[in-house]
């Protein structure tokens, strides 16, 4: 059954102020029982209305990609390895055998000792493009966006290279930021590429592979 | 006595996870090599079942799981030995991780089980710790 929030044409307000509209979904999954918590949003991303279903470790292997050897379980499992936040592109399946590629953000869940007893985070599903009316519509509707253009096409710009997604899908993220905490796009956008310069990480790397890319990009523009 | 037993997986499995038992007089040793994750689980599960009956006795062993040599080792793997461990106590049988790698060591750690799946350096200090 589709999603009545899919099926009929939204107007500009519900575009960005449903989450449902952008297909994020919640989990939990406590390592210890390997014990699952998905919201409304993540069940019917799988294809399941929203409490139809118990999700269980066995549950959530039924929805690997055939493709893959491992599933989301062991992504999860990053926080039993590493500490802070991490963020992975992933596929799985859904009741209908539709592959969704989803960005999945975790970050640890531990409890009042400060025991790691889990992952807890996201799931973005970036397989659904943005239907394209609605954003004709968004665009339309929402000044905000033309005024604000530059900001976040510079803060797309950045996400597309630090999580490896395209335009459509970096835009993605920004809205589901700014939803998730009511935040105007524009001001997430611009302060966002604010603190680009304050990023904290082993920059060297990429700097070195970007360095190739600028000095040789010109020799691959098809003439 | 001496018996050894091994167990590897399904022919697409092959490789990825090797189990070995070895049963002498005072203790079962399941030796795991290998990547244990979700879908090479039930093969550990399999043989810490097998290995917690073959020390069940009588006379009581003591159950040696050494896991050295894993190279993977997720939640799942954590559950198996978990689960082992708590059988193992029901059944009188004192189960005894090996292991000093990082890959699996540190999942114990973070979870703050090693208060209850202390590694062990060693099989000997495993098997000199007592079966308390």
């Amino acid at each position: 059954m589709p999603d009545p929030v899919r099926s009929s044409a939204p107007r500009a307000e519900e575009a960005v102020a449903t989450a449902a509209d952008l297909d994020v979904g919640g989990f939990r999954f406590w390592f210890v029982g390997q014990r699952w918590e998905w919201s409304d949003e993540l069940a019917r991303m799988h294809g399941y209305e929203p409490g139809a279903v118990t999700p269980t470790t066995e549950l959530v292997l039924s929805h690997k990609h055939p493709d893959d050897r491992r599933h989301v379980q062991e992504l999860l499992d990053h926080a039993l390895h590493h500490g802070g936040s991490f963020s992975s592109r992933h596929r799985f399946l859904d009741t209908h055998g539709r592959e969704h590629s989803v960005l999945v953000i975790g970050d640890r869940m531990c409890d009042n000792r400060g025991a790691v007893i889990g992952t807890e985070g996201y799931y973005l599903d970036l397989s659904g493009t943005l239907d394209r009316a609605r954003k004709d519509v968004l665009d339309k509707s929402l000044p905000d966006l033309f005024a604000a253009r530059a900001a976040i096409e510079q803060a797309k710009g950045a996400l597309m290279l630090v999580y490896q997604v395209d335009a459509d899908q970096a835009f993605k993220l920004l809205q589901w930021r700014s939803q998730q905490t009511n935040t105007k796009l524009r001001a997430l956008a611009a302060q966002i590429v604010a603190e680009l310069t304050s990023v904290d990480s082993s920059m060297d790397a990429l700097r070195r592979e970007f360095d190739h890319v600028l000095l040789s990009v010109h020799q691959r523009i098809g003439s | 006595m001496c018996c050894c037993l091994s167990i590897s997986g399904s022919a697409a499995e092959v490789g990825l996870l090797d189990i070995t038992q070895d049963v002498s007089d005072s203790a079962v040793v399941v030796h795991a090599r290998g990547e244990v994750d979700s879908g090479t689980v039930d093969l550990l599960g399999e043989a810490l079942a097998a290995g917690l009956a073959a020390a069940g006795g009588p006379p009581a062993r003591m159950l040696v799981l050494i896991l050295d040599e894993v190279t993977y080792f997720g939640s799942a793997g954590l559950n198996a030995v978990l689960s082992c461990y708590e059988q193992g106590a029901s059944d009188g049988v004192a189960v005894r991780v090996v292991a000093t790698n990082a890959e699996v060591v540190r999942p114990i750690e973070v979870t703050k089980l090693d208060g209850l799946l202390r590694p062990y350096p060693t099989v000997t200090d495993a098997l000199m710790s007592g079966s308390g």
